[in-house]
């Protein structure tokens, strides 16, 4: 496999993960609950299902996305580890899409993945830039910008 | 298109039918209105005492080349993206029975309710989830099974015992010829 | 196994699983899948109920409603699956024409074309009737008067019919596998249920069309055992499915197989091929060794010829084949052996000898006993007072069978004659639980014999023509509506219990059988019903209690939860089998405990029954098809349309000889009655037999589908009385349920 395609996926895993598990330090760990598990309402929910609602519906959690991101996972014979959370958080999504680069999955299956499940997060990540206060945040989403 | 094909390994069947109670179940195909997407069709061949039998599970084959959606004259047949499974549109149906009378293999069947045709699906709706069609899933001895047809077709034969030339529509499904082993 | 999508990718080495790259954090957050569940939808695990087996079953419910039933992977018994009649299932609980509330008929005349007038009443005053009228009959005729056609389960059932001292409790085995109970019992130490087909290398099929009758326990070990190279042989008049999968299918004349069976082991013994290892350490061949050889040796290969018609010589080879080629297997079970002729006894014995030379009793590769849990029964956990005695006499003639007494099961083939002939008028009062007249020989003297009783109950979940003769009517739930701990007895190595979950209430009143018992109970006999604390038996509490003691979880909940519980253990072979007086713990070929009770020691040639004479020239046969359960399933709306009815199976030189053309409607006779239907021509069949499937011909309009559909088999198989099986030298009580001759004409 490339040596491009190698450090490509390990920056989607890391990006990924960075979404998925607050950082250590204690100010940026209160930070990743405001922003993504906020109980009073996340300024950035980072489940696909959320951005992408239906007409005429409210955001719901575990809408269609979450059952398309599912196939994708089980087609290739995984299943989240966490079982009732939603499949489309995107954290899960870019840590997936890591795995097809490490792979070596064609470039079609790379792109019909980008296309139903990445492109969505334009917008996420557009938020995620104006909302983020503390500087590790701010950092990721300058990166996740740069990549998605 | 990642598309499948059925891979068919007739001495295996025990005639059970699961996979024709299978279809009806999961796609809530209605009994009663000339409508059974996947049959187990057994032919006899010889005379008493020197007599055959076979036992034959088809549906649709979704061929590459499919005639029905050639001959549709409203174009309601169509094929998927995704996984190449041909499909017929509800909605402009318009049951005139074309398809039936073109398909080698009699898969689209006139719904006597409906007054549209209707056919296997290779249950999408499963595969998109990642799950296998319903006849497969249930098929005790792996005598119907599928897969990625760029494997599928590289196995067995193109065709068997009454099943019609495949070589204009070129249906996709391959069948296993070997037989059992016999013993030391 | 159905080979899956991801199986696929896995076995050609394509695509991701085949060569996982390492990436930082993934497994932190990915796991392997399990197996698929369909969006939307809840997963129940339970058990399926249409035949014994029991298949394990993945029930996937939505908005509560049944929309998908699979195999329960790890489930010996389905080997993971469904046939088509379990996939189909959930069509029989959902039927609309299912029994819904307790009825109660307001016309006294009994029929099968009489509309009883049905006006509903509540399970009160229909368990207030029933216990009245059961009263009522002990008090002024005695226990003896009462007859439950019924089999003696659930335990709690069972306790109900002891603790009110009945005596004529009748069930169908004499029509099943109760011959084999009945010898096996003395030959090998039980019934072995369970065939290690899969690591046979000889399989020896007398009749037994196991494949179409579609026991998933039993048919993908044969087709395993193919796939491992072993060679099945198959002995059947007819061509079947079952033949279709044999290496080699031999026609028979129907009734002979035991002709074949005792020149196989004529050839065994006399060319010394038996095993020996076995035989010396483990059967009284030793000890018999003259009788049986001098016993044996009038029936050659030859002689079997003239009877059978398969050739000597490949009886010969055959029977040196299955002594060779170990380990070798001949099962035996239900219907087709066990049952079908007056001379099915000597052939199940037979059938066991050839297994105790073959030395595979309970070895791997054979005939074995079952391992499982060991599950209290409700006698364990609340021990109830002393039962009285059954005083009275058997309306069946059961007792006059001493073999058959012994086990306690049958008989319906002689039900009728005791009825209307040796005890008329005795029995004044029927309760029948998920039992039909169809399921009886020559239907229409049952139905007879059903008018001559004061007041009948029926209990059943579809209004079957049983149904039609009560006098009350009880609505049940069916399978997918009740709880049980379901333990593996057709394949069971080790011991493994599904639980059987229900995925949904019972429809509108239906009930269990269990609750019959219980109100019953407390109405008839409370001493027996209560627990130990003084509160009414509660079944839920019962099951908790069986499951924890079972040690298959905390409770029920606990234990549904899990789905499945097994305990893996290797396998000990027995050493010692057959415990009855005088066994020394040895497997018997030579029976010394028979003669003492009416049996010969050793199997003997009879012939079957009817004979194909001038009248009825042809032989009849009946089967059961892959789709179909007996008579239970023609209703079943996806069953009904893939074979909504039965025809008259013959060959087409048997057609052109009567000038039948296919489809044409046809009239079959023989001694005992006639039936019209189509017939169908087929090549599958010989030209001396006519052939009907099993099941239909029910009359009852009640039921949409079914009712009208098809010509009822039994009409045309003699029913007996038991001075005839006594006489015949019928020892274990074979039915005789396809031992019937024919005639044909066009109609």
């Amino acid at each position: 496999m490339s040596e491009l395609r190698e450090r490509l996926a390990r920056v989607y895993a890391e990006l990924g993960q960075a979404l998925l598990k607050p950082p250590a330090e204690r100010d940026a760990e209160i930070e990743y609950y405001r922003l993504f598990l906020n109980p009073q309402g996340s300024p950035c929910p980072p489940w696909q299902s959320v951005w992408e609602k239906a007409e005429g519906q409210p955001p719901q959690l575990f809408g269609e996305s979450h059952h398309r991101a599912l196939g994708w996972y089980r087609r290739y014979g995984f299943e989240p580890a966490a079982k009732n959370e939603p499949a489309d958080h995107l954290g899960l999504l870019l840590l997936f899409y890591a795995k097809l680069l490490a792979d070596g999955e064609p470039a079609e299956t790379l792109e019909k993945f980008e296309n139903e499940h990445l492109r969505w997060a334009e917008p996420f990540v557009a938020k995620l830039k104006a909302e983020a206060r503390h500087p590790y945040f701010q950092q990721l989403a300058g990166r996740l910008d740069e990549n998605l | 298109m990642a598309a499948y094909g059925w891979l068919i390994d007739e001495k295996r069947c025990i005639e059970c039918r699961a996979c024709e109670s299978a279809c009806k179940m999961w796609n809530q195909v209605e009994t009663g209105v000339g409508v059974r997407r996947r049959q187990v069709r057994v032919y006899t061949t010889g005379v008493f005492p020197q007599v055959r039998q076979q036992a034959l599970t088809g549906a649709c084959y979704h061929c590459e080349n499919a005639w029905c959606m050639k001959v549709c004259p409203v174009k309601a047949i169509w094929r998927r993206d995704e996984d190449g499974v041909v499909l017929i549109d509800q909605e402009k149906c318009v049951g005139c029975q074309q398809c039936a009378m073109f398909c080698p293999y009699g898969a689209p069947q006139f719904n006597l309710r409906t007054r549209k045709m209707d056919k296997c699906t290779m249950c999408f709706d499963r595969l998109e989830q990642g799950l296998d069609p319903a006849c497969v899933t249930l098929c005790p001895t792996g005598a119907l099974r599928y897969g990625p047809w760029e494997e599928v077709q590289k196995q067995g034969a193109e065709t068997t015992a009454n099943f019609a030339p495949p070589r204009q529509t070129r249906p996709k499904v391959r069948f296993i010829q070997e037989g059992f082993p016999t013993g030391k | 196994m159905a080979l899956t999508r991801r199986n696929w990718l896995k076995a050609t080495g394509t695509g991701l699983l085949a060569a996982p790259v390492a990436l930082q954090g993934f497994e932190d957050y990915f796991q392997p899948a399990a197996g698929g569940a369909p969006a939307g939808m809840t997963r129940i695990v339970t058990a399926c109920g249409i035949c014994s087996p029991s298949c394990g079953i993945q029930a996937w419910v939505q908005d509560g409603r049944v929309r998908f039933l699979e195999g329960l992977p790890g489930d010996v018994s389905g080997d993971g699956h469904l046939c088509g009649k379990g996939a189909a299932g959930a069509m029989q609980l959902y039927d609309p024409d299912r029994l819904k509330y307790p009825m109660k008929r307001t016309n006294p005349r009994k029929g099968l074309d009489e509309d009883p007038g049905w006006v509903r009443i509540s399970w009160t005053e229909a368990l207030d009737e029933i216990a009245f009228r059961m009263k009522q009959t002990v008090d002024n005729y005695g226990a003896e008067a009462l007859l439950f056609v019924t089999l003696p389960s659930p335990d709690l059932w069972a306790r109900f019919m002891n603790a009110m001292g009945v005596v004529n409790r009748i069930d169908h085995r004499d029509e099943c596998f109760q011959t084999d109970t009945v010898i096996q019992k003395y030959t090998t130490g039980g019934k072995t249920w369970c065939n290690d087909f899969e690591n046979s290398k000889y399989i020896l099929l007398f009749g037994w069309d196991i494949l179409a009758k579609a026991k998933l326990a039993y048919a993908t070990g044969i087709v395993k055992a193919r796939s491992n190279g072993a060679k099945v042989v198959h002995f059947s008049p007819n061509y079947t499915a079952t033949s279709r999968f044999a290496n080699e299918w031999f026609t028979i004349k129907p009734g002979t197989d035991l002709a074949v069976a005792l020149a196989m082991i004529q050839v065994i013994i006399s060319e010394n091929l038996y095993n020996k290892e076995f035989v010396d350490n483990y059967t009284n061949f030793g000890k018999y060794e003259t009788e049986i050889r001098a016993h044996f040796a009038q029936y050659t290969p030859e002689w079997a010829e003239q009877i059978s018609g398969v050739k000597a010589a490949d009886i010969r080879r055959i029977a040196r084949e299955f002594a060779a080629n170990g380990p070798a297997i001949a099962p035996a079970h239900k219907k087709s052996l066990c049952a079908n002729y007056m001379n099915s006894s000597q052939l199940v014995h037979a059938i066991s000898i050839l297994n105790i030379l073959a030395g595979t009793i309970d070895r791997p590769g054979g005939r074995y006993f079952p391992r499982m849990h060991s599950i209290p029964g409700v006698d364990a956990i609340y021990p109830p007072p002393p039962y009285p005695p059954k005083k009275g006499r058997r309306v069946d003639g059961r007792d006059k069978l001493p073999l058959v007494n012994e086990v306690d099961q049958g008989i319906f083939s002689t039900l009728a004659d005791g009825m209307l002939n040796k005890y008329p008028g005795m029995i004044k009062f029927s309760f029948w639980n998920a039992y039909t007249i169809l399921g009886f020989p020559n239907p229409p003297r049952m139905v007879e014999a059903l008018k001559t009783v004061d007041f009948t109950v029926v209990m059943d979940f579809l209004p079957t023509d049983t149904v039609t003769l009560a006098d009350i009517v009880l609505p049940s739930a069916m399978y997918l509506e009740g709880n049980d701990a379901v333990a593996r007895d057709y394949i069971a190595k080790y011991p493994q219990t599904v639980a059987r979950k229900a995925v949904s209430a019972p429809i509108f009143e239906a009930k269990s059988i269990a609750y019959v018992a219980i109100e019953l109970g407390k109405r008839l006999c409370p001493d027996y019903f209560k627990t130990p604390d003084g509160s009414w038996i509660n079944p839920a509490t019962l099951l908790d209690e069986k499951v924890k003691r079972a040690g298959l979880g905390e409770n029920f909940a606990d234990f549904a939860a899990k789905g499945l519980v097994e305990k893996p253990q290797p396998f000990t072979p027995r050493t010692t089998f057959v415990s009855v007086a005088g066994a020394d713990g040895k497997c018997q070929i030579y029976v010394p405990q028979f003669p003492a009770k009416g049996a010969d020691p050793l199997p003997k040639w009879i012939p079957k029954r009817d004979q194909p004479n001038d009248i009825y020239p042809y032989y009849y046969m009946t089967f059961i098809p892959a789709i179909h359960r007996r008579n239970t399933t023609e209703n079943n709306s996806i069953l009904h349309e893939i074979m909504p009815t039965n025809h008259a199976i013959i060959n087409p030189a048997m057609a052109k000889k009567h000038g039948i053309a296919e489809g044409q409607k046809v009239l079959v006779r023989s001694r005992a009655g006639q039936i019209e239907l189509p017939a169908h021509l087929s090549e599958t069949v010989p030209p001396d037999v006519v052939m009907v499937a099993h099941g239909f011909g029910h009359v009852s309009r009640a039921m949409s589908l079914a009712g009208g559909a098809g010509a009822r088999d039994g009409d045309l198989i003699p029913d007996a009385s038991i001075d005839d099986f006594v006489a015949a030298g019928n020892y274990a009580g074979a039915s005789c349920i396809m031992d019937a001759v024919c005639s044909i004409e066009p109609l």
